[in-house]
């Protein structure tokens, strides 16, 4: 017989370690180990069988791996938790026993950690980093809003402002917003950062507060982590970008300078111009931007093909949205949010300016005759609106941006009923539904808007009834004298002859049609079966669609038909 | 070399001695300066003759073929020579001054200059001095001395640039010193891979920041926001069903928890009629069971003893019954085997169920979207931050939020297994402060 083995040696119960087991271990005190737990990424695990983990007893515990403390006793900030320790000791006692000149070399030389090598070793590749990005944005943008107090230190507050505000030159530079969504909590962004999809909140503009049942000790830790790996991702994104890092505004005009105020200091002139976003950022080294054009794939099998189809139409509808507003000059009125549009205004390549006297870096004025799109959000009056633009309510940007076309202007006119503000989060691919469909085509010549209220928008609406009763008209009263001519015919007459006329157009396309068959007919067996696969998929979906709007009518229709019974 | 061990000079006359052969003539006669000659002889032809002798020409030569040295750098200036032409091997050993001593290109070392050195900076004692120093430094001093400079000017170009502090290198691609873990931690144990937690990381099924349902927009379609009232709706259902839940349990501890001050009144009162005229279920249930052990009392005074023939007959009696029943239970296990298909039924049944049991045991612990229970504490969905139909407004400037997003990201990270819930910890005193009163401040003499 062999040795007697003893209990609690092996398997779960060595695999496991409990919360204060682990703080002997690492002779640092719960605080601190709770801070580099959060720091390294180490957290709390349950046991398949807490028993025998706790090594018999059944007392609740928190419970961590083994593994993960051993490997969090390697880490050199914990000399650093230490090295603080004894500061504050030494520092309480210079103060204790009135020694100013202590105290101050005491400061002076307090320990500080930093995260860098911590950030690298949690995330080995620089995609790893932008993968875990929508903790980081959300809690980076909203520590950016509390104001300074005991739990929230000015620095963390200032290094969430000045990085979040970097990250969004980034996504403006690089056209990569792709969705905002306005909630009743705060704005939601989605946008794409080297292919990886990247989420985040922003909270509303209004005075944030510290709820009292989170731990500020706590978030404070996550959000000292967040700054560290947000500050080298913003390095690395404007460096890939080949802009210079720290931003510097590209062309330091004189509507920049006439910002200068005998106020604000230089520095602060600079930040505040940073923050406002309205312009676009120095490159490092002055390079030919090139369009970036699709791969060509060849697909072998049909769902392949149809999936390299999927891919060009987003690909075409993202090079659409990041010109979406391309040209276009907007005023933004000051009761609307002045960020969020500004930021996602330029996302999609339009131009921003409000009122000098409100915030920094204004660029242009209101009565400059290039605005197209004023953006209000209180009722204003007819007499001061300018003829040339439109007074838009700021909904329509938004849906805009989510539609990934200029919808058209009328139902966002100040003072409209607004039609709900839908998430672009819901999943709707191939068949669009409810209002996608109701879309009226863009208007391309500009008609002028002002003073248009319900009762002269019902008036067009008529308008637009009875032209169109008027296009039907003409129609049936040809019908009606063609059967009259045929009927006053008489049987066999000669007629002169006239010049056959070859409609050039008919002509031509009778010969696209038919050298695209030709081409089918001679591509190769491979080719052609992949080519039917696509535009069987092709003919699939378009039926489905068809099938959608015919219910839709017949739904619609139904509704209608029963509010007039 | 000498012969001869000693001349022998004696004022005495010479003792010739009786044999006149070689060996006594040359015992007893001084030739010691003939040998000395001899000698500087064999020495002359040895050396090649005295110096004096000799022509300049043959002593000295101009030495006027320019050596084929490398460019003097800026780098090397303060090698010497010697340490340029030599191979690496040899290089390692040209500053052990016993090597340098072999080799010949020796440089001549000054005394040090004591006392009063000359602080001129063009003075040549000085340089010489700094000279001999900086050929004294070693190899891997002027390698971190080269490091140095260079970390110095990358610094110095970083800042030229206005570059950030910290912020100002690309840390994935990296591989300087300042990116690697603290040379003097790391170097006691071999660093250790990826703990469990970073290997499994994303074990949650939960996303970082929730994807927002389309009835939270500000301006929401109406089936949307009907959608997501019924969500809160059942929501908070669920958490007054469970606050009932809890009220009758602890009003229940609550009646058996009081203590005896609090029910000393209710004691007291007793049987007082103008307390309460009917009495309460739970006093006519006190009352009940004290008549019924004062019957019992009253019973076992008046039981007698059981006999010893009555004990017998019941003793009998009940072997009888066990007997019986043992004989009923044999009859129903014998009879059990015609019964075989239905009990494989039963258990096969009972296995099946078992097993469906087990798999949703399993798939409820696999679930990526469960809540463990890292603590004491339990998890505690939030509410459903909605806006009620009345309070909707489209305009964005009228929009109040809803909700505290911190609060909100506070419980993602309990709810993905990142925090464990806890209770928050207030301070509590172990004592209780003394209070003082210093006699010249009392309060009574003011």
């Amino acid at each position: 017989m062999g040795k007697m083995k003893k209990k609690f040696a092996s398997g779960i119960a060595t695999q496991y370690i409990s919360r204060s087991q682990a703080v002997k271990r690492l002779q640092i005190s719960l605080k601190d180990f709770r801070r580099l737990c959060i720091l390294k990424g180490v957290y709390p695990n349950e046991p398949k069988n807490k028993k025998r983990a706790n090594k018999g007893s059944t007392a609740v515990k928190t419970f961590y791996f083994m593994k993960d403390i051993q490997f969090l006793a390697h880490e050199p900030i914990i000399q650093k938790f230490r090295d603080f320790k004894v500061f504050v000791k030494k520092l309480k006692k210079a103060v204790v026993y009135k020694n100013p000149l202590t105290a101050q070399r005491l400061r002076r030389n307090k320990p500080v950690y930093k995260l860098d090598h911590i950030v690298k070793e949690r995330y080995p590749a620089f995609v790893d980093a932008i993968r875990d990005l929508d903790d980081c944005l959300s809690m980076c943008f909203l520590f950016a809003t509390l104001p300074k107090s005991r739990s929230t230190p000015e620095r963390i507050i200032r290094m969430c402002r000045r990085l979040t505000v970097e990250f969004m030159h980034y996504v403006i530079a690089a056209k990569a917003l792709r969705k905002v969504f306005v909630s009743i909590k705060g704005i939601y962004y989605q946008a794409d950062i080297q292919g990886q999809t990247v989420t985040w909140i922003v909270p509303h503009a209004v005075p944030s507060y510290q709820p009292a049942d989170v731990d500020f000790k706590i978030m404070l830790t996550f959000t000292d982590f967040y700054v560290t790996m947000l500050g080298f991702v913003n390095f690395n994104l404007y460096t890939q970008l080949n802009l210079s890092y720290p931003p510097k505004i590209a062309a330091e005009d004189d509507v920049n300078r006439a910002d200068d105020r005998e106020l604000v200091t230089a520095e602060e002139n600079f930040r505040e111009r940073i923050s406002a976003m309205n312009q676009s950022l120095m490159t490092a080294v002055g390079t030919v931007e090139e369009e970036p054009q699709m791969d060509q794939f060849p697909a072998a099998t049909e769902t392949e093909a149809s999936a390299v189809e999927q891919a060009r139409q987003e690909f075409e509808k993202v090079k659409k949205l990041a010109a979406l507003f391309a040209g276009k000059k907007f005023y933004l009125n000051r009761e609307v949010p002045r960020e969020p549009l500004v930021f996602i205004i330029r996302a999609c390549g339009g131009e921003c300016s409000w009122d000098r006297n409100t915030a920094f870096g204004a660029t242009f004025d209101e009565n400059d005759s290039a605005v197209s799109y004023q953006i209000v959000d209180r009722p204003i009056e007819k007499k001061n609106q300018l003829i040339n633009r439109y007074y838009l309510q700021p909904q329509w940007v938004f849906d805009s941006i989510n539609a990934r076309e200029v919808l058209p202007i009328e139902p966002y006119l100040p003072g409209q009923k607004l039609p709900p503000h839908l998430s672009p989060f819901v999943d709707a691919t191939g068949y669009q539904p409810s209002r996608e469909t109701v879309i009226l085509p863009p208007i391309t010549e500009r008609v002028p808007d002002i003073g248009m209220d319900e009762g002269e928008e019902n008036v067009s609406d008529s308008d637009e009834d009875d032209a169109s009763s008027d296009e039907e008209s003409p129609v049936s009263n040809k019908s009606k004298d063609g059967k009259k001519e045929e009927s006053s015919k008489p049987e066999m007459v000669v007629k002169r002859g006239a010049p056959k006329r070859v409609d050039q157009k008919h002509s031509e396309m009778v010969q696209n049609a038919e050298e695209k068959r030709m081409a089918i007919l001679a591509m190769p067996k491979k080719r052609r079966h992949l080519y039917e696969q696509i535009m069987h998929s092709k003919k699939q979906q378009q039926k489905e669609v068809r099938k959608l709007t015919e219910k839709r009518k017949v739904i619609e229709g139904g509704g209608s038909g029963k509010k007039k019974v | 070399m000498e012969i001869l061990s000693e001349p022998v000079r004696k004022p005495h006359k010479a003792r010739l001695s009786k044999s006149r052969k070689k060996k006594s003539w040359r015992k007893f006669s001084n030739v010691a300066d003939v040998e000395e000659f001899l000698d500087e002889e064999r020495e002359d032809a040895r050396t090649g003759g005295p110096l004096y002798e000799k022509k300049d020409s043959d002593l000295f030569l101009i030495d006027d073929v320019k050596p084929d040295l490398p460019p003097p750098s800026r780098k090397s200036s303060h090698k010497s020579p010697a340490a340029v032409s030599q191979p690496s091997e040899i290089s390692l050993w040209k500053d052990l001054k016993c090597f340098r001593g072999i080799t010949g290109n020796r440089v001549p070392e000054k005394a040090k200059p004591h006392g009063n050195v000359s602080l001129d900076v063009n003075s040549k004692q000085l340089k010489r001095t700094v000279e001999i120093l900086n050929q004294r430094k070693t190899e891997k001093v002027r390698r971190a001395e080269n490091k140095a400079k260079k970390a110095a000017a990358e610094q110095e170009a970083v800042n030229e640039r206005g570059a950030d502090p910290v912020f100002n290198r690309n840390l994935w691609a990296s591989n300087s010193d300042k990116d690697k873990v603290d040379q003097r931690q790391a170097a006691i144990t071999k660093s250790a891979g990826l703990p469990p937690t970073l290997r499994l990381k994303k074990a949650s099924g939960f996303t970082a920041v929730e994807l927002p349902h389309p009835g939270s927009s500000y301006n929401p379609a109406e089936t949307d926001h009907a959608d997501l009232i019924a969500i809160a709706t059942a929501h908070a259902a669920k958490v007054a069903a469970e606050d009932a839940k809890l009220a009758v349990f602890s009003a229940k501890r609550n009646r058996s928890d009081k203590s005896a001050a609090e029910t000393w009144m209710e004691e007291m009162e007793e049987g007082l009629p103008n307390t309460s005229t009917e009495p309460t279920d739970e006093t006519v249930i006190k009352r009940e069971s004290d008549e019924d052990t004062d019957d019992d009392v009253k019973g076992a005074v008046g039981k007698e003893r059981k006999t010893n023939k009555i004990r017998k007959r019941e003793k009998l009696q009940d072997d009888k019954t066990k007997k019986r029943s043992e004989l009923k239970r044999k009859r129903i296990r014998d009879n059990e085997v015609y019964s075989v298909k239905k009990i494989m039924k039963e258990i096969k049944v009972k296995e099946a169920a078992d097993s469906k049991k087990a798999l949703l045991r399993k798939a409820k612990i696999e679930d990526p979207k469960r809540v463990k229970k890292l603590g004491l504490v339990k998890f505690v969905e939030p509410e459903v931050d909605v806006k009620l139909k009345e309070d909707i407004e489209d305009n964005l400037r009228r929009l109040k939020p809803e909700g505290s997003l911190f609060v909100d990201r506070y419980k993602s990270l309990q709810r993905r297994n990142i925090l464990e819930p806890r209770k928050r910890q207030r301070v509590k005193r172990t004592y209780k402060l003394k209070k003082y009163q210093i006699e010249g401040r009392k309060m009574d003499e003011v």
